[in-house]
């Protein structure tokens, strides 16, 4: 029996098909897909922030892109035993667009270039994204055939 | 949440809360021309799990508007309610022979919540001799997961848990109902105990 699988704020998840992987409420946050072609294994994550480094108690690993990718990585490599991965992201928008600049920055934009940057590190190709805008993103991805849906509000559905 | 507050300072950042919000639900009273109830505020740590759980899943389509607050602490208004319940308080507010269609409905409530926020502000930049100023409304209709997480980070609230300070807003009878979360930017809450000597 396919299930779908719901990945919470701040988590990932690790399975593979029939199951499909799915992440409501991006806004921004990121949801990073990562997939190993061969066995189909997959994982997706919710991340909230760009860098734990800023942070001395970081002990959620979930939660920062530079620690949630690099460790869902590894356990994919691990289930798989194949070390090529390939990833889809979502998200990073910034839901109310003020010209002033908040303490945080544009944190969406800051996730983005951190997602990005930990996947060129890891030398995970970045097959297709859709980021940035003022929409909340709800993500969903299909380990049959690493098909990833974007619903926004009222907007049409992005396959990526 | 980095540090627990004591049951004293909650105390006092409910009552200023009460106060703000009593004025808030006086100023829309007036501008609807019918009664407006409030909750006593709500102040509670909850991880975004919690958030879904207990106040609305992630998936609900909202209406939200946020207000920027600028001056002595540094933070947001946000202000959500169900799409059909904001509609229905626009509704109040515009003449009848005014065609309710989307964008006079989000003008009205932009509006709406202006005179909420600043009806707030004047009674707590009074009690506690602050400097606040709010900027314009910002309206969006969009997930609630997505804007909760988002506002809560922009103002550089990271944590897991974070303190939900929120009142509810009660019309025609309890039919509609609407809610105001304050989100102090981070370490602001302590300059306000401080201010309120507590």
């Amino acid at each position: 029996m396919a299930e779908e699988i719901k990945v919470k704020i701040s988590d990932y998840h690790i399975t593979q098909p029939p199951n499909l992987l799915m992440t409501i409420g991006l806004g921004s946050c990121i949801g990073i897909a990562l997939y190993e072609p061969k066995t189909k294994i997959g994982g997706l994550s919710h991340i909230m922030l760009p860098d734990s480094r800023a942070f001395k108690e970081a002990t959620k690993h979930e939660k920062f892109a530079d620690l949630a990718i690099p460790q869902m990585a590894a356990e994919i490599k691990a289930l798989s035993g194949q070390a090529r991965l390939v990833a889809k992201i979502a998200g990073g928008a910034s839901m109310f667009q003020f010209t002033t600049e908040t303490p945080a920055g544009n944190i969406g934009a800051r996730n983005a270039a951190a997602v990005k940057q930990c996947l060129q590190e890891l030398n995970i190709p970045l097959l297709g994204e859709h980021t940035g805008g003022n929409s909340g993103r709800t993500m969903t991805v299909d380990l049959a055939t690493f098909e990833v849906t974007v619903r926004m509000v009222n907007r049409e559905i992005i396959v990526l | 949440m980095s540090k627990p507050y004591s049951e004293k300072q909650l105390d006092a950042l409910k009552e200023v809360i009460n106060i703000g919000g009593g004025h808030a639900a006086t100023s829309i009273s007036q501008l609807i021309e019918k009664p407006v109830h409030m909750t006593v505020p709500v102040i509670e740590a909850l991880s975004y799990e919690e958030i879904f759980e207990q106040i609305m899943t992630e998936d609900t389509i909202v209406k939200a508007v946020l207000t920027k607050i600028l001056g002595d602490a540094p933070g947001a208004f946000l202000f959500v309610g169900k799409q059909e319940d904001l509609n229905d308080v626009a509704k109040m507010m515009l003449p009848v022979d005014i065609a309710a269609d989307e964008e006079m409905t989000n003008s009205a409530l932009k509006e709406l919540v202006n005179i909420i926020v600043n009806a707030f502000l004047n009674a707590v930049t009074k009690l506690l001799d602050l400097q606040l100023l709010s900027s314009v409304p910002l309206l969006t209709r969009d997930l609630f997961g997505s804007i909760v997480s988002s506002v809560y980070l922009e103002q550089g609230q990271y944590d897991d848990t974070i303190l939900i300070i929120k009142l509810e807003f009660f019309y025609m009878g309890n039919r509609v109902e609407s809610s105001l979360y304050y989100v102090p930017q981070s370490r602001n809450l302590e300059k306000l105990f401080a201010l309120l000597g507590v």
